[in-house]
């Protein structure tokens, strides 16, 4: 049986010789059993005929380009300016920082250089915020009790006590106080004041 | 038909040579010209128009990256064909091990979307019949079944587009249709 079927699909698919035709179609002739063998050969070939190209919506084929193209994956997309863009926004970016950094020293350096003292103090006093500096570099060449009154007030600033507590607080070391401003030099001075402002005392 | 084949090809070349030089337009044109091959044969190994269109997207774009390398030493067609099957064989093999992993019936993935492209149901009823016979067949000889009896290549193209020998190809397409023939014969008995 299975062999029969090898050679009737060689007969059906013309994969036969002339002689091997022949012989088949000789044997053909006589053989009831072989006709209906080929008969249900011919008829699993045509049931399977159907699917060779079967009627289907239109529509599916046409959208499969623009579906294909809607979900190519972006690298896929032959678009260069893409990584063009990011290399320029990041080349960009690059610039403006190593910019800032260069010129950040030279620009403070260049406007102070050709200021005298007075100039620099007035400088300070306009574009600080903190008033209490402000106060205590205008007041440089003040009194005693003048001194005094500054150093109040940033007691009052810098601990965050009230103005009338300032004198139980700190009555006791206020002497000693004038006494060390007045003795210390302008170097120890500004140690003494670096140290204060880098130091959080609450 | 030697003449059409070699015109055919010669369009292809141009097309191919086209889409090289960035004209994107002759990759559509491309696709128009062998998207119902693909299809149908992605969906004759699969018998469900998901599996199929899944397949169909895959191929597209293996396609689209690989044209560059195509060096025209088969035609066009073989090789999309040969694309084709490949995708075919792996998906259904995906499949598989997906479905012994979650325990699932072989029928249930199967039967669980109506979605299709044929709209008349007497076709679609004579094709599901057919679908469930050649889902019997184990993919290596559904395939050659496919290729042969219902695309009606020859065993030469067949051949190209597998890499395997005629004689064992010949093998193997009676045997899928001796046991074809079985199948008819319990489904649709005289």
């Amino acid at each position: 049986m299975n062999s029969q079927n090898e050679k009737i699909l060689n007969y059906i698919e013309g994969e036969m010789n002339d002689k091997e035709r022949a012989q088949f179609e000789e044997i053909l002739k006589n053989s009831p059993e072989l006709q209906k063998q080929l008969a249900s050969v011919r008829a699993i070939n045509d049931e399977f005929s159907i699917y060779s190209q079967p009627a289907s919506e239109e529509s599916y084929f046409r959208n499969m380009v623009p579906g294909f193209r809607s979900k190519l994956p972006g690298r896929l997309k032959r678009f260069p300016l893409q990584s063009v863009a990011f290399a320029s926004m990041s080349l960009v970016i690059v610039s403006m920082f190593l910019f800032l950094l260069l010129n950040k020293s030279d620009n403070i350096d260049k406007i102070t250089e050709n200021l005298n003292d007075h100039q620099l103090t007035e400088l300070i006093n306009n574009y600080s915020s903190d008033k209490s500096v402000s106060e205590v570099v205008s007041n440089e060449n003040a009194s005693d009790t003048t001194i005094e009154s500054v150093v109040d007030t940033l007691y009052t600033k810098e601990f965050n006590v009230a103005p009338e507590a300032v004198s139980y607080y700190f009555a006791d070391r206020r002497s000693d106080l004038t006494s060390v401003i007045q003795d210390i030099n302008q170097e120890e001075a500004d140690n003494i004041y670096n140290e204060m402002i880098n130091k959080k005392y609450y | 038909m030697k003449v059409n084949i070699e015109m055919s090809e010669n369009t292809d070349f141009e097309l191919v040579k086209k889409f090289l030089e960035g004209d994107e337009s002759s990759f559509n044109r491309i696709i128009n010209k062998y998207q119902q091959k693909i299809y149908w044969h992605a969906r004759r190994m699969t018998g469900t128009h998901l599996d199929a269109d899944e397949i169909v997207q895959e191929v597209l774009i293996v396609m689209y990256k690989k044209l560059k390398d195509f060096q025209f030493k088969s035609s066009l067609y073989t090789w999309i064909y040969k694309i084709t099957s490949t995708r075919s064989i792996n998906f259904l093999n995906k499949k598989k091990i997906k479905r012994i992993i979650s325990f699932e019936d072989a029928n249930s993935s199967e039967t669980s979307s109506n979605e299709d492209i044929i709209s008349d149901i007497d076709t679609r009823n004579k094709l599901k019949k057919l679908d469930e016979l050649l889902q019997k067949l184990p993919a290596k000889q559904r395939e050659i079944f496919i290729m042969r009896n219902i695309d009606g290549l020859s065993y030469e193209e067949i051949s190209k587009i597998k890499g395997k020998s005629v004689g064992g190809l010949k093998a193997n397409y009676f045997h899928a249709f001796n046991k074809i023939s079985e199948m008819m014969k319990n489904e649709f008995p005289e």
